[in-house]
């Protein structure tokens, strides 16, 4: 509990009584115990080589000198060498306690013959000190004392005075005569010389002074602050104090103490040290009366002392140890609440870096001793109940970890003291710097781990810890780059993977899968994980050959190992996932045009999963790959497998589309017909796929069972309700007319629904025009064929009654078709007036008819026919003059023809043709 | 681009001059007078293939031919005549047929009383 300045050696203090009580007994380095001890001062020892025969040879001679000699000042002097080899030899030469009593107590007699005799040459002063040392050492004290009285009176300028002074004041010490020691004290501190005794003097003085009672206590305490000024006279003698003068110093910093517990403690140190840091050892006081007290059981007061030195000298170099010894003195009183309160104001008052620094080696080792007390005891605390107590512990264990030299352990348990106080923040740093920052920690590992499991609690919301997983994310590559070989590392990774892939961000979770499957120490229940996700990844980023072997690992694990939590329903959707990736290479090699590595896969897909329903997709696309590669006959036959594998999925109602469309594209137009046809009565309803029957029959020359379609077609009500029905309605009408089914049946039909119809195009218009137009030729036939005969009327009627119905028709033309036919028209037309005219003229004249009667009916039946002819030339000079329109054609000149035979006048013309001959040459 | 009758005049005209050939050989002062004037040869050539392009119905082509070759040859009856019926029955050019009627009345050598009648005619649609 002492000041460490002083070495803490001086271990028990030696008792005043101790100089008093015994003649001589004083301190005095090596003058020994007892005066007895003490060897003359004056004899001078010549520093020259001892003489070549052996020491306790030249003692034996001197020896037998002192005892044989009769002259006293030759027995002295022998005396003298005696003294002198003995201290010189040291051990060689041994002399008895009773040799050398018996020696000095023969010697006295020496001295006293000398005395008397008056007739010695020497220094008396010497002669009278070496008389009161021989009185001493046979026990006469009061003689000794008699005779350096003596020397002091008697010769008070020797140099033997300061000597014989302190031994006087010493009898009077040990007599108990304090107030004479007092005085000779202060005779000898007074006087001239003996420096040498005057602080022993200071210092016994004091004792003589503390002896006298309270009243002399200020002057006792004066003497000893002037022992402690004179033997500590700067900070650094503290050091320097000899190990003589070490029982010196701490017994007068004892004794002040003990004056000072009794006269109000530091308040009186202070005064007689004459202020507050007047002295600069004045700390080795209030320690001395900090220890007093605290050896009393004044604890309170021991520790009051501490703090109040504190308090005014905070910076002081020994302030840490009186923080210190105020945590020894609770200690010492058994109050562990103040011990910890002591402890934590030791902590706190060098928690700076500078304040730190301040303090000795030895203090910062308590300093760090002490902050892991408090925070293991906070800890445990915590542990207990709840409260501030892990944020105080972690507080120390922070603290503590800037001051030691391998903190990883301590920044780990600020990291626990953290987060169970919920300073998640805190917390991983912490461990962030228990892990990465700290060198040769064994368990950093934990500690990285430590920082994981907050991400990792703070994202599932089991902590109230914001973070983010790119966090997470960043904690664990640097894991993983620090503790490359950790078996924990394979686990994190796959669950970092999986939760990327719910943030969609496959770049990350392909990143963190794929370095599970680096650890080779990863668990299959990792790799499975890990291989999900990268399945999950490539699925979703479109790498279907990736996915593939993805799943296809995870599907083999399942099969070799037994893993956590995975049932059969998850085996097989693994599969599923399995046969997607297989089947989605199948779609990108279709989309990219590579039917054969297509079709492939599609059809592989059976394998991974036999009987799925994607297994069967499988094979439908495989054919709808093969018909976008326009492979016709390879996707007719595995569309035809299809539908005999699996006639009742739904997906096979599409299949006779698809063998249509090959059919059709491989120019197999029957059979895609009768693909149509043998599946029209599944659908409704089924006219659109009979009439594409009909169609593809006609492609096909399969004319007689297009036909039939058409006849069955149109021998039902259909209104079209669109151009394009209309259009193919007449269509059908045109091919059976070319087909000669029924060909004026649906030469009617087509004339009449293209008339009455809203929708034309220029085909419908053309086959009606020339629809009508037959069957005009074909009334006009009838026409001709009717002889006007007697009775006239009769014929007459039926012929115009035709003439009108082909009439009728040739005007039909006129409205339905295009210019060609129209020229056509007009001439038929104009011919049907012609033929009327021509044969009423030829008609038979009735035979009772007389000359003028018959030249009369002849004049009549001109007059009847001159309207037709009239009506025949005008309507072939409308033909003619179709020319201002357009082109020449045949039914042109066919009217300019009749017109000629009828207005000669106006239409016959003969061109003139010219001819030359060369005329018979003059010179010929 | 020249009209195709014009180019059938030059064939024309190039072809009687290559039959000329055959007769006489030719010199300088000769053929000159042959591009400068049109021969009788020249003239029925012209004619009588405007007559073939009327048969095939190419009317205005074979009115072309004959106005050219009446360019050439304005003092030819037939020309006249002959552009005058196709202007009236192919071309229905009532006008053009009546002047060339006229021309061809006025250039014969005796008077034709069927196309007097025709112009009568002509004259009386015309007004």
């Amino acid at each position: 509990m002492r000041m460490s300045a002083i070495g803490l050696l001086l271990v028990a203090c030696t008792a005043p009584l101790a100089y008093g009580q015994e003649s001589f007994r004083v301190e005095l380095g090596r003058d020994g115990e007892t005066i007895a001890d003490m060897r003359p001062v004056f004899m001078t020892f010549e520093s020259r080589p001892m003489p070549a025969i052996s020491p306790a040879e030249v003692v034996r001679r001197y020896q037998r000198l002192f005892d044989t000699s009769e002259e006293p000042e030759v027995r002295i002097d022998a005396l003298n060498r005696l003294a002198n080899i003995q201290q010189v030899s040291g051990h060689l030469v041994h002399f008895e306690d009773t040799q050398e009593i018996r020696r000095y107590r023969e010697a006295l007699g020496s001295y006293e013959s000398i005395i008397q005799s008056g007739s010695f040459h020497g220094k008396l002063d010497e002669l009278l000190y070496q008389m009161a040392k021989a009185h001493a050492y046979v026990g006469q004290s009061d003689q000794s004392i008699k005779r350096l009285r003596q020397l002091t009176g008697l010769y008070p300028k020797s140099p033997l005075v300061p000597e014989a002074r302190f031994r006087i004041a010493e009898a009077a010490f040990s007599g108990g005569n304090y107030t004479d020691a007092e005085l000779e004290y202060g005779r000898l501190i007074s006087s001239r010389g003996g420096n040498r005794l005057k602080l022993k003097a200071h210092y016994m003085q004091g004792w003589s002074q503390y002896k006298q009672g309270r009243d002399a206590w200020p002057r006792a305490a004066a003497s000893f602050v002037h022992v402690l000024d004179q033997q500590l006279p700067d900070p650094e003698s503290i050091k320097r104090v000899s190990a003589s003068d070490v029982e010196l110093v701490d017994d007068t910093l004892r004794v002040l103490a003990l004056m000072a517990a009794d006269s109000g403690g530091g308040g009186a140190l202070t005064a007689w040290m004459g202020g507050r840091a007047e002295k600069h050892y004045d700390y080795l006081l209030f320690d001395r009366l900090a220890d007093h007290y605290a050896s009393a059981g004044r604890f309170e007061e021991s520790v009051s002392v501490n703090q109040a030195y504190i308090e005014a000298c905070p910076d002081h170099p020994a302030a840490a140890a009186f923080l210190a010894q105020v945590i020894d003195v609770w200690t010492l009183a058994g109050k562990s609440d103040r011990v910890r309160e002591a402890r934590a104001d030791y902590v706190f008052a060098y928690g700076s870096d500078h304040r730190y620094e301040t303090l000795a080696g030895t203090h910062q080792d308590l300093w760090r001793t002490l902050s892991r007390q408090l925070a293991d005891y906070y800890y445990d605390q915590g542990e207990r109940a709840s409260g501030e107590w892990f944020s105080r512990a972690a507080a120390f264990y922070e603290g503590l970890s800037k001051r030691t030299r391998e903190p990883g352990e301590i920044l780990r348990l600020a990291g626990d003291a953290r987060l169970q106080a919920g300073h998640f923040r805190v917390a991983l740093e912490n461990f962030r710097q228990a892990a990465y920052r700290t060198q040769g920690y064994g368990d950093a590992v934990d500690a990285a781990w430590a920082a994981i499991s907050i991400h990792r609690n703070g994202l599932d919301n089991r902590i109230a810890f914001e973070t983010r997983l790119q966090d997470l994310s960043s904690e664990a590559d640097r894991f993983a780059k620090r503790f490359p070989d950790a078996p924990r590392q394979s686990g994190l990774d796959a669950d970092i993977a999986n939760r990327w892939l719910e943030h969609q961000d496959y770049a990350e979770a392909r990143r963190f899968a794929e370095r599970v499957h680096a650890h080779t120490s990863a668990s299959p229940d990792e790799r499975y994980s890990a291989w999900l996700a990268l399945g999950e990844v490539h699925t979703a980023t479109g790498d279907h050959v990736l996915a593939e072997h993805a799943w296809r690992n995870a599907a083999a694990l399942i099969s070799e190992h037994s893993l956590a939590g995975v049932d059969a329903a998850e085996a097989h959707e693994v599969r599923l996932q399995l046969a997607r990736a297989v089947y989605r290479q199948g779609e990108v090699a279709q989309q990219s045009g590579d039917t054969h590595v297509a079709v492939g896969h599609f059809q592989r897909v059976g394998s991974v999963l036999p009987g799925s329903e994607i297994a069967i997709k499988g094979r439908y696309d495989a054919a709808n790959s093969l018909l976008l590669a326009e492979r016709w006959l390879a996707a007719i036959g595995e569309l035809n497998r299809f539908r005999s594998d699996y006639p009742e999925h739904n997906l096979t109602a599409d299949i006779s589309d698809k063998l249509v469309l090959a059919y059709t594209r491989s120019d197999h137009p029957v059979r895609a017909a009768s693909e149509l046809i043998g599946n029209s009565a599944r659908t409704e309803p089924h006219w659109p796929r009979k009439l594409r029957a009909a169609e593809l029959f006609h492609q096909g020359g399969a004319l007689d069972r297009r036909n039939g379609i058409y006849q069955q077609f149109l021998a039902e009500p259909h209104e079209p309700v669109s151009a394009a029905e209309h259009i193919q309605a007449q269509t059908m009408r045109q091919r059976l007319v070319e087909s000669e089914v029924s060909p004026d049946h649906y030469r009617e039909q087509l004339v009449s629904t293209e008339l009455a119809s809203q929708w034309h195009s220029s085909d419908t218009l053309t086959w009606s025009a020339r629809a009508a137009m037959a069957l005009g030729r074909m009334s006009a036939r009838k026409f001709e064929a009717i002889a006007l005969q007697h009775p006239l009327a009769e014929s007459l009627a039926r012929k115009q009654a035709a003439l009108e119905q082909a009439r009728q028709r040739f005007a039909e033309v006129v409205q339905l078709g295009p210019q060609s036919l129209q020229s056509e028209a007009l001439y038929r037309r104009a011919e049907l007036y012609r033929v009327l005219a021509t044969d009423l003229m030829a008609s038979e004249v009735p035979d009772e008819l007389n000359d003028l009667e018959r030249a009369q009916y002849e004049m009549l039946l001109e007059e009847e026919a001159y309207p037709f002819e009239e009506k025949a030339i005008q309507l072939h000079a409308r033909n003619h003059q179709l020319l201002a329109e357009g082109e020449y054609t045949e039914w042109v000149g066919k009217s300019l023809e009749v017109l000629a035979e009828l207005f000669p006048g106006r239409y016959a013309r003969d061109v003139r043709w010219m001819t030359w001959k060369e005329e018979p040459s003059d010179d010929a | 681009m020249m009209p195709e009758y014009r180019v059938l005049v030059m064939l024309v005209l190039m072809a009687s001059l290559a039959g000329c050939a055959g007769f006489q050989a030719p010199d300088r002062g000769r053929e000159q007078a042959s591009i400068e004037s049109v021969t009788i040869q020249d003239v029925v050539a012209i004619n009588n293939r405007a007559l073939s392009l009327k048969e095939q119905g190419r009317f205005r082509e074979a009115a072309g031919l004959l106005r050219s070759g009446i360019e050439s040859s304005p003092e030819t009856p037939e020309l006249h005549y002959n552009l005058a019926v196709i202007s009236e029955l192919y071309l229905l050019d009532l006008k053009s047929a009546l002047v060339h009627y006229r021309r061809y009345r006025d250039l014969a050598d005796s008077e034709d009383k069927q196309v007097i009648g025709w112009m009568a005619d002509l004259e009386r649609r015309l007004q």
